[in-house]
C-alpha cells in the first residue's frame, strides 16, 4: 500500500489532507466529527473550506454512529458531486451495512478512516474528555486497553479499517503526537492524492505492533464473553439482565443498522386490547406494564444480530446502564459465525437474511 | 374532612401494602398497579398484581420513579377500558399525567382509582441504580425529616406533591406525621365506601397534616421560582438554547419517555421529516458553510415543547432518561409553567377540563399576534 508521511498530529494531517482535496477541487464538502463549542462534538457536513478548522475525527467520542447520518442524507438520491467522509472502522461497517439494506447510497463518497483506538462513554463530554486524553494518546502508541473506554472498543477486533479509501494509522504510532503516516488503500484513493504527494513508501497495514493489539483485546473479549454466562440465561437471566429497562428503546434508536422507522414494538400491531391483558393477568397471577420487555430486546436481537457491528452505541444511549451491546455483540458475532458473514467486510456480499434457502441449515433444527 | 392515623413501627411501605392486601382480600378492587422492585433489585417497575401473595413483594413508594405510571396505566387501557376494577398507587405527577392521557384519548379511566401518597420526591434513576443500598436507608430518612439535597431537581421544585385539587379517591398522608404514623384521607364519597369496605372508618382531624402540607408548599413554591429565575438566563435566545442542548445525541428518550408525548410516530421521525433529498442537506451547508448532523435538533425539542407544554406534569422523566445528562425537564417546566399561566390551566386538575388547545377560538390571545413582541 502506498504510504506518506504529514508531519503533524493526525486530526492537524487530515485538515491538510482535506483542504488540498478542497483546493484541487476534489471534493465539494467534508463529513466529519467536529467541534460544537469548548466541551461538546458533534458531527458536521461542511462545505466551507474555513470550517474545517473545527473538524475533530479522531477524538476519541462517537456521540451517534455516524452511518445513520449518512443515511438520512443520502437515502433518497445519491451525492451529486464529491465529498470526504470521515468515520471511524464499526461507523463505515455500518453504513456498509445501511448500503446493502438500500437505507444509503455510496456514490461520490470518499472514505477516509483510521485504525481506531476506542472511544469513551459519550457522557464523559460532561465530566470532561480533556483530562483524558493525555493517557488516551500515550496508550495508543503501545495499543494498551484503557479501562475506561467503553466496553465495546476494549473488546473490538476490528477497529483496521477494511474499505476506507485513505487511512491513517494511529495505533501503534510512536510519534502519534507530530507524525501521522497516512495510507492510500483504494485505487480511488491513490488517484486523488498522487498528483500532490511525490514521495511515497509502501508499507503493510498488518504489523506486528498491530496483530498484537488484535490479541489483547481478543484476550479482554474471551474473558468478558466468558463471564457473561448467556448459555445459562434461559428466561430468568434475561429477565435480570434486562430487569431495569424502562422501554424508552434508546438502544433501537442508537443503534445503526435498527433501521426501521417505525418499530414492530411501537405499531399499532403491538398493542393489546385490556381483555388479552386480563387474560394474561389470570394466567400469571400479575404482570409487568408495559409488557414485552424481554419481547423487544430478543425481537431486536433477531432482527440486527447479523449485522451487529458491535459499535456499543445501544449501551452507550442507555439511560439505566443496561449492558446491552454485551449482549448483543456476543449474540450477534455467534450468528455471524454461523453464516461465515462479518458485517461491513465487503459490500457485495449479501445479508445471510436475504439469501436464505429453505433447504439451509437443517441441522439446527431440533 | 377528616381521616383514619394509622400506627405502624413498620414503616410507609408496609402500612400501605396492609391496606391494598385488605382491598384485594375484601374484593374491593380486581387488581392494583403498584410499582414493585425489579427481579434485578437495583430498579423498580410497575405490576399489575391480581393474586395477593404479590401484593407482599410491592413497594408502594419507591425512592426513583424509573418509569412514569401514566405510561404504564396506558399500555393497559389504550385500546378500550378494562372490565377490571384498578387500583393504581401513584406519586401525584403520574395520576396528573394519567389524567392528561385521559383527555387525549390515550387512557380510559373507567373502573380506574387511584391512590396518591405524599410524595418527597425521588432519587435520579441512574444514581439509585449504581447505589441502591445506600440510597434505600438515605430515602427511609427522608420520608420522616422529609429533606434532602440528592433528589432530582424537578422533584425539588415540585409543588404538586400531595393530593391538592387531585380528582381522586384516596390519599395517603405522611408529611408533618409522626415518624411511626401515616394518615389515610379519603378524597371523595366513593373513597370513603372503599374505606369503609376494608372497615377503616374517617374520623380523626387532619389539620395538622394539612397545615405541613401548605408549609412545604410555600418553601416549594420559593424554590421552584427561584430555580426559574436562574434558568431563564441560561435559556432565552437561539444561542443559549443550542448552548443547552449542544451535546444532546438525538436519541429521542426524552420524548419516548415523557407520559404526555403520546404520538405513536413522532412527526420528526417520520416520511416527511426523514426522506430528504441529499441536495436538501447540501444546499443548508451552503447557506452556512456548515451544519450539524443529526440536523433539526433544537427544532425537535422546540416542536415537542410546544406540542405537549400545556399538558405537561414537570414529573422529569424527560431529565431521568437523557442519557447526556441535560436538564430538559427544567426548561420544559420553566416554559410549560408560563403556558399554564396564560390559559389558566393546571393539567391533571379537573377530569372533565378540555386542554386548552382543544378549545381555542381564534378571536383568542390577540395580544400575542405581533409575532415581534412589541406591545
Amino acid at each position: 500500500m502506498k504510504s506518506f508521511k504529514i508531519l503533524k498530529a493526525p486530526d492537524e494531517a487530515l485538515k491538510e489532507i482535506l483542504l488540498s482535496l478542497f483546493e484541487l477541487n476534489k471534493i465539494k464538502g467534508v463529513f466529519a466529527l467536529s467541534r460544537i463549542n469548548s466541551d461538546n462534538y458533534g458531527y458536521a457536513l461542511i462545505t466551507d473550506k474555513t470550517l474545517i478548522r473545527d473538524i475533530a475525527p479522531t477524538i476519541p467520542l462517537m456521540p451517534a454512529n455516524a452511518a445513520k447520518s449518512i443515511s438520512r442524507l443520502t437515502m433518497v438520491e445519491s451525492l451529486k458531486s464529491p465529498i470526504a467522509v470521515v468515520l471511524r472502522p464499526c461507523e463505515l461497517r455500518a453504513l456498509f451495512e445501511l448500503v446493502k439494506l438500500e437505507q444509503a447510497r455510496l456514490d461520490n463518497m470518499i472514505f477516509i478512516s483510521f485504525t481506531c483506538g476506542g472511544v469513551f462513554p459519550t457522557r464523559i463530554m460532561k465530566d470532561g474528555l480533556h483530562d483524558k486524553l493525555e493517557k488516551y494518546w500515550e496508550n495508543i502508541k503501545t495499543g494498551e486497553n484503557l479501562e475506561d473506554l467503553r466496553e465495546s472498543c476494549r473488546i473490538c477486533e476490528h477497529f483496521v479499517p477494511d474499505n476506507a479509501d485513505i487511512i491513517l494509522n494511529l495505533v501503534g504510532e510512536n510519534n502519534i503526537s507530530h507524525e501521522t503516516t497516512v495510507l492510500l488503500k483504494s485505487e480511488k484513493g491513490e488517484k486523488l492524492l498522487t498528483d500532490k504527494i511525490n514521495k511515497f513508501v509502501e508499507i503493510d497495514l498488518e504489523s506486528e505492533k498491530l496483530r498484537s493489539c488484535i490479541n489483547k483485546r481478543t484476550e479482554v473479549k474471551s474473558k468478558i464473553y466468558g463471564a457473561f454466562e448467556t448459555e445459562k440465561f434461559g428466561v430468568d437471566g434475561l429477565t435480570r439482565f434486562f430487569g431495569r429497562c424502562i422501554n424508552c428503546h434508546a438502544c433501537s434508536k442508537a443503534c445503526p443498522v435498527c433501521y426501521c422507522k417505525l418499530c414492530f414494538f411501537e405499531s399499532a400491531e403491538n398493542e393489546y386490547n385490556p381483555s388479552t391483558l386480563e387474560t394474561m393477568l389470570n394466567n400469571r397471577g400479575a404482570l409487568r406494564l408495559p409488557v414485552d420487555t424481554i419481547f423487544y430486546h430478543l425481537g431486536r436481537l433477531i432482527h440486527v444480530g447479523i449485522t451487529c457491528v458491535g459499535c456499543g452505541m445501544c449501551s452507550d444511549a442507555c439511560p439505566t446502564d443496561i449492558p446491552v451491546s454485551r449482549i448483543f455483540s456476543k449474540a450477534g458475532e455467534r450468528v455471524q459465525q454461523l453464516f461465515e458473514y462479518v458485517p461491513g467486510r465487503n459490500i457485495d456480499e449479501k445479508i445471510p437474511i436475504a439469501t436464505f434457502q429453505d433447504t439451509e441449515l437443517t441441522e439446527v433444527e431440533h | 374532612m377528616k381521616g383514619h392515623i394509622i400506627t405502624s413501627t413498620e414503616g410507609l411501605n408496609k402500612a400501605v401494602k396492609r391496606i391494598l392486601m385488605s382491598f384485594i382480600e375484601q374484593g374491593v378492587f380486581d387488581a392494583i398497579l403498584v410499582p414493585t422492585r425489579a427481579p434485578s433489585g437495583e430498579s423498580f417497575v410497575y405490576l399489575l398484581i391480581k393474586d395477593k401473595k404479590f401484593i407482599e413483594s410491592c413497594s408502594p413508594l419507591p425512592p426513583i420513579m424509573p418509569i412514569q405510571g401514566a405510561r404504564a396505566l396506558k399500555d393497559l387501557t389504550r385500546l378500550g377500558k378494562t372490565d377490571l376494577r384498578v387500583l393504581c398507587v401513584m406519586r401525584a405527577c403520574e395520576i396528573r399525567a394519567s389524567i392528561e392521557l385521559s383527555k387525549l384519548k390515550q387512557i380510559n379511566l373507567e373502573n380506574i382509582s387511584f391512590i396518591s401518597i405524599d410524595c418527597p420526591g425521588a432519587f435520579v434513576t441512574r444514581d439509585y441504580i449504581n447505589n441502591s443500598a445506600e440510597l434505600d436507608k438515605s430515602y427511609g430518612e427522608i420520608l420522616n425529616v422529609w429533606k434532602a439535597d440528592n433528589l432530582r431537581p424537578s422533584c425539588n421544585t415540585c409543588v404538586s406533591f400531595s393530593c391538592k385539587d387531585l380528582p381522586i379517591d384516596l390519599h395517603i398522608g405522611k408529611i408533618g406525621m409522626k415518624e411511626n404514623e401515616i394518615i389515610v384521607v379519603p378524597l371523595s364519597k366513593k373513597g370513603e365506601e372503599f374505606l369503609s369496605s376494608i372497615q377503616i372508618e374517617c374520623a380523626q382531624d387532619i389539620s395538622e397534616w394539612q397545615t405541613a402540607i401548605e408549609d412545604m408548599q410555600q418553601r416549594k413554591t420559593e424554590n421552584r421560582n427561584k430555580a426559574f429565575l436562574e434558568l431563564k438566563n441560561k435559556v432565552t435566545g437561539i444561542d443559549n438554547l443550542n448552548n443547552f442542548f449542544s451535546n444532546c445525541i438525538n436519541c429521542h428518550n426524552c420524548m419516548r419517555v415523557c407520559p404526555i408525548c403520546y404520538c405513536r410516530q413522532c412527526f420528526f421521525e417520520s416520511t416527511d421529516q426523514v426522506r430528504l433529498e441529499a441536495e436538501n442537506y447540501i444546499i443548508r451547508a451552503e447557506n452556512k458553510g456548515g451544519i450539524r448532523f443529526p440536523t433539526e435538533m433544537i427544532l425537535f425539542h422546540l416542536g415537542r415543547m410546544s406540542h405537549m407544554a400545556l399538558s405537561c406534569v414537570g414529573c422529569g422523566a424527560c431529565e431521568d432518561a437523557c442519557p447526556m445528562d441535560i436538564p430538559v425537564a427544567q426548561v420544559f417546566k420553566f416554559m410549560a409553567n408560563e403556558l399554564q399561566q396564560m390559559f389558566d390551566y393546571v393539567p391533571g386538575e379537573k377530569i372533565d377540563e378540555p386542554i386548552p388547545i382543544l378549545t381555542y377560538k381564534e378571536d383568542e390571545l390577540r395580544e400575542y399576534e405581533d409575532a415581534q413582541g412589541s406591545k
